[in-house]
């Protein structure tokens, strides 16, 4: 499962997720939330993502408790798109280098796989207690 | 008019959950990884899904996901907007 291969391939996805997320991180920050989760909106449970933009402001302002309370996999996800992110503003060959310490890392370690399955099934846990206790 | 605002935020919810499912079936074919930080971060989907729309043939999904979130967003303005009036109408 090499994640990043893909990912990083492709300049323009690394940029609209880079201008993505900084419009969708202010816009929180301001109240507005230009991308609501429609799982939640259609059934009422958290999806398996819901919190992550919270604990992702709580992390850039520095409070891990809450942020830990709301997605405990925010860091992740934050070291997963700042590399993105990173890897398409890069000028040509320092983005080749990047691109490919990136692969290496992930080749060696299988960090990806490992972070993503475990908050897989954090996600999926914290779905069926909702489930259980509302039933 | 809340009736109504309800009404399309209902019925947009549902069209952009159905987007989002019909994208990530697309995403899961290609890369199991992606798929699920599909289903992590939504608009990661959403991104992957314009980067890769002539590759997927998904033109008309992603119109039509774009569509319902910017009904979304607007029905979102607009209803803080009605608050805001109801609260300077009280004040």
């Amino acid at each position: 499962m090499q994640m990043l291969c893909g990912l990083l391939s492709s300049r323009g996805l690394g940029l609209g997720v880079a201008v993505f997320l900084a419009v969708f991180l202010l816009s929180a920050a301001a109240g507005l939330h230009v991308y609501q989760c429609s799982f939640h909106g259609v059934s009422g449970l958290s999806c398996p993502g819901c919190g992550l933009s919270r604990a992702g402001l709580s992390l850039v302002t520095g409070d891990l408790s809450v942020m830990w309370q709301l997605h405990p996999f925010a860091p992740y996800f934050a070291i997963l798109f700042g590399t993105l992110a990173v890897g398409a503003v890069l000028p040509g060959s320092w983005r080749q280098r990047w691109v490919t310490g990136a692969l290496r890392l992930e080749r060696t370690t299988r960090f990806h796989a490992v972070l993503l399955i475990g908050a897989a099934v954090y996600g999926a846990a914290r779905l069926i207690f909702q489930v259980v206790r509302l039933g | 008019m809340t009736t109504l605002m309800s009404v399309l935020m209902g019925v947009a919810g549902i069209v952009s959950l159905v987007c989002w499912i019909m994208v990530l079936i697309k995403i899961f074919k290609e890369n199991i990884g992606l798929g699920i930080l599909g289903i992590f971060c939504g608009i990661f989907a959403f991104i992957y899904g314009w980067v890769k729309v002539k590759q997927y043939n998904i033109k008309n999904v992603m119109v039509a996901w774009t569509v319902a979130l910017l009904v979304m967003i607007l029905a979102q303005m607009m209803g803080g907007a009605m608050m805001f009036q109801q609260l300077s109408a009280t004040m």
